[in-house]
C-alpha cells in the first residue's frame, strides 16, 4: 500500500486511470470519464485499477470512440452541475438547453459509423455498462429496424433464413394480427 | 475480431448478439414490429416473448376493436409457449371516446389475469 510521492501527487494520480485494450494499447482518462462505465466504476470502488485496467474485449479503435463519448457526457454532466449554482433560474435553463442541444449534435454525429463499428460499440457499451451508449446505438439499430417488412430486415443485416417455407408460412399465420 | 468493410459480404451482426441485447433492442420497437421480427429465422422465433415489459397503446391502433385483438393475441401467444418468461411490468394506455368502440370488464379481466399469471410487479 505505501507508495513515493507527496499527498498532492498521489491524488492528481489517482483522479487518472489507464484503460488498456485488447490490442495492449493504453488509453490516460480522468476518472470522471472512466466512472461512466459501471464496470469500471465498480473497479475503482474496490481498489482494482492500480497498473491499468485491461478490457480484453474492446479493440483499441473501439475503445478510443467509447472514450470519446464519454468524454463529452462527462464534461456534460460536470457543467450542467457547475452551472446550477451560478446562474439564474432563466439563464440556468438557457445553458441547460444550450447543453442538450449541443449534446445531441454530438450524439448523431458520433453515430455516422458502419454498421459493423455500431455493433462492436453496442458490445462495448454492454461490457463496460454504460446505460447512455447502450441505449444510444441500440436505439439507431431498432429505428433501423423500424415499419421494415421482414425481407426488408434480412437484407440489411444479412440475416439468413434457416426457416423451411412451411415452417416461415406457419410462423406468419400464427402471428398474421401483428401484420394487419 | 477483424470485420469486413464491405456491407454485402458483411457477417450478420445483428443475430450474433446476445439474447439479453437482441431484446434489449426490441424494446425500443413497437410491439408490432417485435413481433414480426419472429419471421426472420430460426433465431428470432419468438425472441420478442421474451421481453419482460408490454406496453400496449391504443392510440398506435385504428380501432379498439383491433387494439383488443392484438392485446389478446400477444398474451395468448406468450402463454402457449412451453416456458414463458415471467414479467415485470404490463402497460395497457387506452383511452375510451365513446362506447361503441371500447374496453370493458370482460376484455380486461383476462389480461390482468395473464399479469398475475405471470407474476407481473407492475400494472398500469
Amino acid at each position: 500500500m505505501a507508495s513515493a510521492g507527496s499527498g498532492d501527487e498521489k491524488a492528481a494520480a489517482a483522479a487518472m486511470i489507464t484503460l488498456i485494450s485488447s490490442d495492449n494499447e493504453k488509453f490516460e482518462v480522468t476518472e470522471a470519464t472512466a466512472t461512466l462505465s459501471q464496470t469500471i466504476r465498480h473497479m475503482i470502488e474496490d481498489g482494482c485499477t492500480d497498473g491499468g485496467v485491461p478490457l480484453p474485449n474492446v479493440t483499441s479503435k473501439i475503445l478510443a470512440r467509447v472514450i470519446e463519448y464519454c468524454k463529452k457526457h462527462a464534461t456534460a454532466a460536470a457543467g450542467e452541475e457547475g452551472s446550477s449554482s451560478s446562474f439564474s433560474d432563466a439563464a440556468f435553463l438557457e445553458v441547460d438547453r444550450a447543453f442538450l442541444e449541443e449534446l445531441e449534435e454530438f450524439d448523431d454525429a458520433f453515430l455516422e459509423v458502419d454498421r459493423a463499428t455500431l455493433f462492436d460499440l453496442i458490445l462495448a457499451a454492454n461490457y463496460l455498462d454504460i446505460k447512455g451508449l447502450l441505449n444510444l446505438t441500440c436505439q439507431k439499430v431498432a429505428d433501423s429496424v423500424k415499419g421494415k417488412t421482414p425481407e426488408q430486415i434480412r437484407e440489411m443485416y444479412n440475416i439468413v433464413n434457416d426457416l423451411t417455407p412451411e415452417e416461415e408460412a406457419e410462423i406468419r399465420r400464427e402471428t398474421q394480427w401483428a401484420f394487419e | 475480431m477483424p470485420s469486413s468493410d464491405s456491407q454485402k459480404s458483411a457477417p450478420d451482426r445483428i443475430s450474433a448478439l446476445p439474447d439479453d441485447l437482441l431484446i434489449y433492442i426490441m424494446w425500443f420497437l413497437t410491439l408490432q414490429d417485435a413481433v414480426q421480427t419472429s419471421v426472420l429465422s430460426r433465431r428470432w422465433q419468438n425472441m420478442w416473448a421474451s421481453l419482460t415489459i408490454l406496453a400496449f397503446d391504443a392510440t398506435k391502433f385504428s380501432s379498439m376493436r383491433t387494439f383488443r385483438k392484438f392485446v389478446n393475441n400477444v398474451l395468448l401467444l406468450r402463454s402457449s409457449l412451453s416456458d414463458p418468461v415471467p414479467l415485470d411490468e404490463l402497460c395497457i394506455y387506452a383511452v375510451c371516446h365513446n362506447s361503441d368502440d371500447s374496453l370493458d370488464y370482460s376484455d380486461i379481466h383476462p389480461w390482468i389475469r395473464h399479469a398475475l399469471n405471470s407474476k407481473a410487479c407492475a400494472l398500469t
